[in-house]
């Protein structure tokens, strides 16, 4: 027997030019099969069924791979295995390894544990752990209950388990799904609207996703292809570990509609929307909200997030997310709304609220902090009566009473009442991260007979304007 | 009943909907086209009312704490809202000490305040934009906000052509005292330009901040 989802994988060196891996993974793909998985520059992997089948075997596919690489990279490793991670840790002694069909477990038994952490597919500190218990190879974790595993470890442990033992999990497998995850939608006219072709494709995904619901399974994995009246053609894999909705589905393809007709010169209208789910996974973890889906609000969100990421770049659409600290301007972090999952409000929720565990922390300014944190803090000086420089001595005290601001652009003016120094000293024992900062409130007349206060910032010997009470 | 230069008149069109007189109209009549505005401001101009879809904009020494209040209101029903600006630089703290739904809130950065602001109108119950938008842009998100239901609001972006001008003078700070305390509260006059409506007396005002700790 042979298994369908046995693998190839190549690692080779990482000295490598770019361009020159990206010219072999086309040509590896283009000659051994499609959906090869270029994940990293430095390796790739790939179903073997059918090259091997073509080539005259396993072992005559990875010679004939080792040979190409050889041609490029200065190390290759080829490894052959039934499934993606026995064939990772075949590539890693950087020979060639074809691990017969069905050996999987028999050959990653003798393997040392520490190779899955090198391999970056399991936590250092877990490994670590489970070596100190005296699990030294992947063989001897095999032996273990999972039941076991999964209470002390949690997915993580029984994630390893399932790897220890030669199961596949998790990567994807390419080949061709079972024709009842396949929906075609032919066009009777070729259609050049997005919108058209979205509402055209509704039905059927509707379909396709309730007849998985129906088998309590959820796909997190599907391939749209589109082509037009002229053969041209567009494809592109869908990822979502939570699961695709029929609604999330739809929203993917108009995705990949607006982009194609957008950046391509496409000749004609589309004719056919082609819809393969690779991966799915039971729905039964998955707890909908109280009447069944996500308000219509948060899908908007979601698709404006998209969009905007898509034409302003993903950095250019975020949410805050909680980070804490002592500084005032910097207490909530940005990261791209593209990788929260938006309808999920109890996540973002979350996300907003520190850790259950932390504590206040000392030092950080009292209510109101200051609405807008300057991009780039303004150098200034802070001047006493006389005109001198006001500093601050070893014991963060002022050297004189601030009278007067001078700002970048050479005016003065008075400061109406302040407060502080407060000084900031974090991680004095690290001489590349430690922080040693004084803080002060100063109030400088503004506009409209109105008072103006500003945050000020004593570092490395300057005093900065880092945030305004706007 | 509002008395012919009343602003919510003017702005909802229909005579007693702000003016709370009872039983005129339904409550859900009134949550769904009104938005509550911040306390601090209802409590000194409760014949205040203004309806979705408006433009407000922003001007003074407090335009943005006023800003994020003002957009805290307009999503308090649970919308999602969009800060717009080109650099980023309002602090997502002090929006939270506003009350702003930060789970519901995504932060744009864009050189084209238009564009990426018309797009935000279509999906989102509230928009706050910082930055300068030039004039033209302006009257068509005026439109756009007016169409889709959604609250523009505008700090310091010299449109005066708002549905509503909120305009902060006058700031006196408290908590500091030449070298001891904090700042703690400010103290400011409120200047509010209703279009098409005659002009109100500035009031004086309080502005409070919930630390986001609590």
């Amino acid at each position: 027997m042979y298994p369908s989802t046995r693998r190839c994988t190549v690692l080779f060196d990482t000295s490598v030019a770019l361009d020159a891996a990206q010219e072999m993974l086309a040509d590896v793909s283009n000659l051994f099969a499609g959906g090869c998985l270029p994940d990293e520059t430095n390796w790739i992997s790939f179903p073997v069924r059918g090259p091997s089948r073509r080539l005259g075997g396993d072992n005559k596919l990875a010679t004939n791979v080792h040979h190409r690489f050889r041609s490029v990279a200065s190390k290759v490793g080829v490894g052959v295995a039934d499934t993606a991670f026995a064939s990772f840790v075949a590539a890693y002694n950087k020979t060639i390894t074809v691990v017969p069909a069905l050996g999987d477990s028999a050959f990653l038994a003798p393997v040392p544990l520490r190779v899955l952490s090198e391999l970056l597919v399991a936590p250092s500190d877990l490994i670590d752990t489970l070596v100190h218990l005296g699990y030294k190879t992947l063989g001897s974790l095999a032996l273990v209950d999972h039941v076991l595993l999964r209470d002390r470890f949690g997915t993580d442990g029984v994630r390893i388990w399932h790897l220890c033992n030669g199961n596949e999990i998790s990567l994807t497998n390419f080949s061709e799904p079972h024709e009842e995850l396949i929906r075609e939608v032919a066009f009777e006219e070729p259609l050049k609207l997005a919108e058209q072709i979205v509402f055209g494709v509704r039905a059927v995904v509707d379909e396709l996703i309730s007849n998985l619901s129906r088998d309590s399974r959820l796909c997190t994995q599907f391939t749209l292809t589109l082509e037009t009246d002229h053969a041209e053609e567009c494809e592109r894999v869908w990822n979502f570990a939570s699961g695709f909705t029929a609604r999330a589905m739809v929203e993917r393809a108009r995705w990949q509609l607006e982009e194609w007709l957008h950046a391509t010169n496409v000749t004609a209208g589309v004719v056919l929307a082609r819809f393969r789910v690779h991966a799915t996974r039971p729905s039964n973890s998955e707890q909908l909200s109280l009447w069944g889906d996500h308000s219509g609000t948060d899908t908007d969100a979601m698709r404006l997030a998209g969009k905007l990421s898509a034409t302003l770049g993903a950095e250019a659409v975020c949410l805050a997310q909680w980070c804490g600290g002592r500084d005032a301007t910097a207490i909530f972090a940005m990261v791209p709304a593209l990788d929260v999952e938006l309808t999920d409000i109890e996540h973002t929720s979350r996300m907003q609220k520190p850790a259950r565990h932390e504590g206040p922390w000392s030092g950080l300014l009292p209510s109101p902090l200051p609405a807008v944190a300057l991009v780039c803090p303004e150098r200034t000086s802070l001047l006493d009566r006389s005109g001198k420089a006001v500093g601050v001595t070893r014991r963060c005290e002022l050297t004189a009473i601030p009278q007067w601001v001078l700002r970048a652009d050479g005016a003065r003016q008075e400061i109406l009442t302040w407060a502080g120094p407060w000084p900031i000293e974090e991680r004095w024992w690290d001489s590349d991260r430690a922080l040693r900062i004084v803080q002060m409130q100063i109030v400088i007349a503004g506009r409209m007979n109105s008072e103006q206060p500003m945050l000020l910032r004593l570092q490395n010997g300057n005093w900065l304007i880092v945030a305004s009470y706007e | 009943m509002a008395s012919g230069s009343d602003p919510a008149r003017v702005l909802n069109g229909v005579d007693g909907l702000a003016s709370g007189v009872p039983g005129v109209f339904k409550a859900s009549t009134l949550t769904e086209r009104l938005i509550r505005l911040p306390e601090e401001v209802a409590e000194v101009f409760p014949e205040l009312g203004v309806a979705r879809g408006r433009t407000i904009s922003c001007f003074g020494g407090s335009a943005v704490s006023l800003g994020l209040r003002l957009l805290a209101s307009a999503c308090h029903t649970g919308g999602w809202c969009a800060i717009v600006s080109s650099t980023r630089s309002i602090n997502p703290a002090a929006a939270r000490e506003a009350g702003v739904a930060l789970e519901r809130t995504l932060w744009i950065t864009a050189e084209d305040l238009g564009s990426a602001t018309a797009l935000c109108l279509d999906s989102c119950a509230a928009v706050l934009v910082h930055g300068e938008v030039v004039l033209r842009d302006a009257r068509r998100l005026q439109a756009r906000a007016n169409t889709c239901s959604s609250t523009l609001i505008l700090l310091n972006s010299d449109y005066t052509q708002a549905d509503i001008v909120f305009e902060t003078t006058n700031e006196r700070w408290e908590g500091l005292l030449s070298g001891y305390g904090h700042l703690i509260h400010r103290d400011l006059e409120l200047h509010v330009r209703v279009r098409h409506a005659a002009p109100m007396s500035p009031k004086r005002l309080r502005l409070h901040h919930v630390s986001i700790h609590s």
